[in-house]
Parts: structure tokens; sequence; C-alpha cells
């Protein structure tokens, strides 16, 4: 049973464990048997711990983006397993999918992708209007994100008036809104300087000390160096290497 | 809870595209607008028509001469009178006078020949020569009520005064407005119609099942005659205003089907910025689903503002502008002159069609392309 409870089949260091999220033999082509077909990922395995800090490097077009989405259930892979907390969700339905996303991913994206023309609180809040919850409960819940983010002040500005740092916290809190075990992050430092960047992996930091499982992908050496970081994997054409645990 | 929460989202999202909402707003508005008035045009007409037709004669018996309504001799009373079934055939004297002073059409009617019921404001039909009772429309150009006078000029290019004796009202205007009547005697002098001859015959015709038969054997043995039924004479007012609404609704189609191809291309031409927003929704946890109700209040929201902009416009357009941008042509230019003020009618069944024939595509045109965008994973969606 594809969708049902799913026990690793993976063994990491040896020790045998629930992983919270595995990748098993995961593919994605794009345009498969057409002239510009695309191998983007190719079979790759992967296991993430819970309160994992799993950092993917490599040069851009290595596949990091698309591993995050695959394993992030905002794709679905062409071949391959991807099995969280226990559940293989390669082949189920988009609305199971969204409920995935929903419960448990937080998404941090490299160029924000908040709305621009709505405020602060509106983007935070996004991921809970599908919810059923209260308009009130979703604005407090809203509200006790920003201020664990410190940008309470600017909760009824509009995004594109904020600086990079403060859409980067709204990012942030909109990723946390739904209380999610994960928190996906691509290339999340890229349009920081080194001040905000620092900010920001503090941030990850806290969160990640909260019990968040964190998975990154950049080509920032100053997110893999970080101590923080508890494994760390090269990409290239779409395969990954060694994961190596620190 | 959910779709409430939706809902409140899409209001946001409807304010968040100003300039390309106010824009099809604007259009919408106008097209059910127009369409509106053209159907409650018709329809108020439609109404007038049925509520003056109800006083018409059974059956009305007219000379024709090349195709031409001609004076009818008054000895086919007669012949008429003879047939099985007919209890009286009585002559009218009326004619048309076109008032170059106030450049209106005025319908005057002898007094045998006032078959509607009729009720007057003030005063009495005439009851000698040189009295007339005037529609209120022909009083207020004229200004006879406060002269008690009109002045008329006749067949002999001489003015002749009458006494107004009496001013009518009804409840509908179009059936006195412009109605001036005198005795019959003074009607056939005016027109200088020849003695032995009426403008048509009244015959009246107990048994309405024989009506047909009558006219049929009137026909038969008058050949010169065209006789009239009242069933007639509905269907074909009925046509000549479903016809020219038809054909105005035809003239409007182009704008119609401009404003759809419009309208279709400002509701289904997801931007890239749409299709990003739509991405994100989706990558933070919004099913296909969710996305589609949030579309579908979108575009439910926007064209049900519309429609009732619409309609207000409309009513407005009819109740305070007497329906001047559409009246001439549904009701014609010269027969119902002078003017009368139209009374707006929306029948529900009119709402019920505007509300399918706009509310329906438009919701549909919203969110049928936005579903192509759904499906795709958010990843897709996102990367273009």
């Amino acid at each position: 049973m594809e969708n049902s409870d799913h026990r690793s089949r993976f063994r990491y260091e040896g020790v045998a464990r629930l992983a919270l999220i595995e990748l098993d033999q995961v593919s994605r082509i794009y345009n498969p048997g057409k002239p510009d077909e695309i191998v983007a990922l190719d079979s790759v395995s992967l296991l993430v711990d819970k309160q994992d800090v799993l950092v993917l490097h490599g040069p851009s077009g290595s596949g990091k983006t698309t591993l995050l989405s695959t394993l992030g259930c905002m794709a679905r892979p062409t071949s391959g397993n991807i099995i969280v907390a226990g559940k293989n969700v390669a082949k189920l339905p988009e609305r199971f999918l969204a409920q995935i996303r929903r419960k448990r991913f937080g998404f941090i994206f490299q160029h924000f992708n908040l709305i621009r023309e709505l405020s602060v609180i509106d983007n935070i809040l996004l991921p809970l209007i599908p919810e059923h919850m209260g308009i009130r409960a979703v604005r407090e819940r809203a509200q006790a994100v920003a201020e664990k983010l410190d940008i309470t002040k600017k909760l009824n500005v509009k995004v594109n008036k904020l600086s990079g740092g403060e859409q980067q916290r709204v990012a942030i809190a909109r990723s946390l809104i739904n209380e999610p075990e994960i928190i996906i992050a691509d290339e999340p430092t890229a349009h920081l300087d080194r001040k905000l960047a620092q900010e920001f992996l503090a941030i990850l930091q806290q969160l990640n000390d909260d019990g968040k499982t964190i998975v990154i992908a950049t080509h920032d050496s100053f997110v893999y160096d970080n101590v923080m970081v508890s494994a760390v994997g090269y990409m290239e054409e779409g395969k990954i290497g060694k994961v190596v645990k620190r | 809870m959910k779709q409430l929460k939706i809902l409140e989202f899409a209001l946001a999202a409807l304010l968040r595209r100003k300039f390309k909402n106010f824009a099809i707003l604007a259009m919408f508005s106008f097209t059910v607008a127009i369409l509106s008035s053209v159907l409650s045009l018709t329809h108020a007409l439609k109404e007038e028509t049925a509520y003056i037709l109800q006083d018409v004669p059974d059956l009305i018996v007219q000379r024709v001469i090349g195709g031409r309504h001609d004076l009818i001799p008054l000895q086919y009373r007669k012949e008429v009178a003879a047939i099985r079934g007919v209890t009286g055939v009585e002559p009218r004297y009326w004619g048309y006078y076109y008032d170059a002073l106030t450049r209106a059409n005025y319908t005057l009617i002898g007094t045998g020949g006032t078959t509607a019921n009729l009720t007057l404001l003030d005063g009495h039909l005439p009851a000698e020569s040189g009295q007339s009772a005037i529609g209120l429309g022909v009083a207020e150009m004229r200004g006879s009520t406060q002269s008690g006078e009109l002045i008329l000029v006749n067949s002999k290019n001489t003015g002749v005064l009458y006494e107004v004796s009496g001013i009518f009202r009804s409840e509908s205007r179009l059936l006195t407005n412009d109605l001036v009547v005198l005795t019959d005697d003074d009607i056939i002098r005016f027109f200088g119609y020849p003695d032995g001859q009426a403008t048509d015959l009244v015959v009246t015709v107990p048994n309405s099942n024989e009506i047909q038969t009558v006219a049929a054997k009137i026909k038969k043995i008058l050949p010169d005659t065209r006789p009239i039924t009242k069933r007639e004479l509905i269907r074909t007012y009925d046509m000549v205003f479903n016809w020219r609404s038809g054909m105005m609704l035809t003239v409007f189609s182009a704008a119609v089907i401009a404003f759809c191809i419009i309208a279709w291309d400002k509701a289904t031409g997801i931007s890239g910025e749409e299709k990003q927003e739509i991405g994100i929704l989706k990558a933070v946890g919004w099913d296909t689903a969710d996305v589609l109700a949030l579309k579908f209040w979108e575009g439910l929201s926007l064209s049900l503002l519309s429609l009732l902009t619409g309609l207000i416009l409309s009513y407005i357009h009819i109740a305070l502008f007497n329906g001047v941008i559409l009246s001439s042509v549904i009701r014609g230019w010269s027969v119902l002159f002078p003017g009368f003020q139209i009374e707006p009618s929306f029948p529900l069944y009119h709402i019920w069609l505007m509300t399918f024939c706009t509310i329906v595509p438009y919701v549909a045109s919203t969110v049928i392309p936005t579903w192509k965008t759904a499906i795709t994973d958010p990843d897709s969606v996102m990367r273009g």
C-alpha cells in the first residue's frame, strides 16, 4: 500500500529508525521523452531526521530547488518514493498534498514569494485561510508569530514597502503560522547582506532549538559553515553525494 | 467559516486590482443596463398596449383602396348588419392632425368613436358642436388648462376655436395623451369628410367565437374592406414591439459580443502576477478547490455588483429619463408622439434572464481558466 504508513527501509549511520523525511530513488524529469528532456533529479535517496538542519549545496542548476520542491510536496517525482512522517506522498492526490504542505511544511523562498499588494498580516495568515479556524483566532496567531519575529509595528504595511530583511521576516512568519514540523528554505540569504543573513540564521537556530527540522538549499558558504547545520549534502547534475553529518 | 475567509480574501483581491476590475465593472454594468432597458421598455410598452387594446372593439371594418386605408361608405353598414351574429354596426370618425405650432401629432376622434374607458379629470365629453375634450399632453402643450380653449387649423386652412369641455385622465397617459375628442359632426367638418362616409365601422359581435367567421364573411361580401379583429391588433402590436426589441438586441449584440470578448480576455487572461499568486497560495497549502473558490467568489462578487449597478442604471434611465436612449427605437418615432411617461417594469423573469445571461458566463469564464493553473503543481506554476 503506497499511501499507508511506511516504515523506513533505510538505515542511517547504522541505526534503524523512523526518519521524518525519506527520499528513495527519487527522479524528476522535465519533458520526458522529448528533445528538451531535463533530468533535474536523478535517483536521489536521502534521509532527514527530526530536528536536523540539512544544507544542500552545489552549483546553480544542480537540482537543489527541485529537490526542495519535491520533498516539500510542491512537485511530484517522476519516479521513486517520498515518505513524510511515515506516509508515502509520491502519488497522493493534490488535495492531500496541499493538506500535507499546510500541516507539516513551512516554506521560505528565495524571492520571498509574498503577495506584494497585501499587508504584512494578510501575507502571514495566508496558510490558515483554508483552515477551519475563526478569523479572530487566525489573526491572533498571526499577531503572535509577528511578535516573535519583531515585525508587529509593520503589520498593516504593504509588503512592497518593506526592506529585504523585513520581507524575509514576513516570509519566515508566514512559514511558521501553521506551526510546521519542517521548514524548507531555498537560497534564503541570496538577497540579504551579511548582517541580515546572520540575523536570519539566528532565527533559524532558535526555530531548530524549538524542535523544527530545517532543510536549506544554498550556495552561500556562510550558511553551510554555520554551527547549527547538522548535515550537508552536495548536489551536482541532479545527483546527491554522501550526506555528511556533523 | 472557511468560505467566509476566502470571500474576504477575494474581495481584497478585487480591490488590489482596482483598474482592471473597475473597467470590467463599467463595461458589465453598461451592457446590463442596455439589455435590461430594452427588455423593460418592451415589456412596459406591451403592457401599455394591452391596457389600451382591452377597450378596443372586437371587430373594426376599414375600406382599403390601392392598399391604403380609405373612408368607408355608410351604406356598407346594412350589409354588415345583415350577417348572422352581428348585433350592431356603428361608424367612427377620426383622423390624425399635425400641429405645426407644437410639432406634434394629435389623434382627433368623434364622440361616437370613443370606445375606450376614458376618465375625465375635469368637465365632460363634448355635448354640442364647438366643444372638445382633450388629453393631458395636448392640454399641457397648448396651454389649454388655463385658457379653456383649443384652436386647430382645419382642412380648409382655417383656424377653428373649440371650447375645452373636459381634460382626460387615465391610468395610462399613452391612451389619451394626444387625444382630442370632438362631436362626430365637428370631425366631419374639420377634416372635410364627404357625406355618407366614415373613417371605419365598429362591428359588435357578442359571441367571441364568431368574430373570425364574421370577419371572413365581411371580407367575402365586401372585398374592398379589411376587417381587423382585436386579436390581430394585439398580435400585431406584440410583433412590432418584439421585432423592434429584437432589432435593438441584434444591433446591440455586437456590443455584447465585444464586451464578452474583452471580459473573457480580462477575466481569463491570467497575468504572470496572478499565476505567481496562485502558485504562492498553493505552495502555502491551498488546494485546487480553495483556489477555485477564491476565483468563484471574485467572479460572483464582481458580476453581481455589475448586475445590480446595471439594473439600477436601467431603472434610472427609464424612470427618470423616460428611456431616452432607446425608447424612440422601440416605440417608434412618430406613432405615439407626443411623448408619455413610461412606467419602469422589471418582471422577475427578466431579472433571472439577465442573471443567467451575465453572471453565469462571467463566473465560468473566471473559474475555468484558473482551473488549468490551479491543478498544476505549485512548483511549476511559480517557475512559470
